[in-house]
């Protein structure tokens, strides 16, 4: 062993602490400093080293590129149903455009891959577009029933509004009378 | 310094006094852990003190290591686990702490004032001297000399407790210590060192 050797082992030889440093640590722990922390309290902890950030990096791009996706097929869909409605529309008669059933068996009839405006249709496999049809038919089914619910309440509506006016009529009528009849007798 | 041989060990007939005053430690034993405290307070202020140089920030460094020790307590196996985890977790901390701060660039190894004092073994001047030139290696460096010469450890030790390869504390060490006898030899002349 060089003297070297002896000189650094003189000059790093352990060193005391300041007197009372037990005392201070216990006073930390009975602080609570020392207590080991909830799992929320942890959670950063485990975000500290390089890898676990790049991976947290990944992640949040992964999603950000599914949301995207997500939102760009959504307008997509959008934009292939005015399309549909167009072409149905525009191939029955213009002047009938709220006859339910026509529609539907329009749009049953209309796929994707046949439209005139074929372009505003949105790309995709055929048991996408199948479904989609099969919603818009549901939907136009519901919408129909909706509108004969409506005809039937304007109907009912109409019955009663001439059945009351009826009876108001009636009403003034025998009003008028009965002052008269009181008179003579 | 109070040793293992305190009072908890006085009472022990055959049991490791170390091993007893760790599980009562970890059982929530305060005045057990107050024991332990004692008995590695220089090592761990040692290792701190020497490393950053500044007796508040290792007194505040060593604190802490003691308070994540207390965390975890049921993760000691041994005694030797305890000096090994201690020595470990003070080295990273260190090491954090000079990164974070930028320790390392309060004095230049050019900076670091000759001594002009007679080379006498044990010599005040000469070990404040190594001192600074120590302080001014670079983080990992001076943690691998600090364990050498503080801890008595030998490379492959000092590897796994800073979980880095032995060659590369081989390197260090040598690089150091050639650093350092340059920078000595600078000063004490024709004397071997």
């Amino acid at each position: 062993m060089s003297r070297l050797d002896d000189e650094l082992k003189l000059a790093l030889a352990r060193e005391e602490p300041p007197p009372g440093f037990a005392y201070r640590v216990l006073e930390r722990v009975a602080a609570g400093e020392g207590a080991r922390a909830g799992w929320w309290e942890r959670l950063p902890l485990y975000a500290r080293p390089p890898w676990v950030r790049w991976l947290a990096l990944g992640a949040t791009a992964a999603l950000l590129a599914a949301i995207a996706v997500s939102q760009y097929d959504a307008p997509v869909v959008e934009r292939a149903e005015p399309g549909q409605a167009q072409v149905n529309v525009g191939g029955e008669d213009s002047r009938k455009p709220d006859t339910a059933g026509e529609h539907q068996g329009a749009v049953v009839s209309t796929s994707p891959s046949t439209t005139n405006n074929g372009a505003s249709i949105a790309p995709g496999s055929r048991r996408d577009d199948r479904a989609r049809l099969e919603q818009r038919r549901k939907e136009q089914e519901l919408r129909a029933e909706g509108e004969a619910a409506r005809q039937q309440l304007i109907l009912a509506l109409r019955v009663a509004s001439t059945t009351f006016n009826g009876a108001m009529r009636e009403g003034v009528k025998a009003a008028r009378i009965r002052p008269m009849l009181a008179s003579r007798s | 310094m109070v040793g293992w041989e305190g009072t908890y060990g006085l009472e022990l007939r055959g049991a490791d006094p170390a091993e007893h005053v760790l599980a009562r430690s970890a059982e929530g034993d305060q005045l057990a852990f107050a024991e332990i405290v004692r008995a590695h307070q220089s090592m761990v202020f040692g290792l701190a003190y020497h490393f950053v140089r500044d007796r508040s920030l290792a007194e505040e460094l060593a604190q802490e290591v003691f308070l994540h020790l207390h965390q975890n307590l049921s993760s000691i196996k041994s005694p030797a686990h305890l000096t090994y985890w201690l020595r470990k977790v003070t080295s990273h901390r260190c090491i954090d702490l000079a990164r974070r701060r930028r320790v390392r660039p309060q004095v230049s190894l050019e900076d670091v004032a000759e001594p002009v004092a007679e080379n006498v073994s044990g010599d005040p001047m000469l070990s404040e001297t190594l001192r600074r030139t120590i302080a001014a290696l670079p983080e990992k460096p001076r943690m691998v000399v600090i364990l050498r010469y503080q801890e008595d450890l030998e490379p492959a030790e000092i590897a796994r407790v800073l979980g880095m390869p032995v060659n590369t504390v081989k390197s260090h060490l040598r690089r150091s210590l050639a650093m350092l006898r340059e920078k000595l030899s600078r000063c004490l002349g024709e004397v071997k060192i």
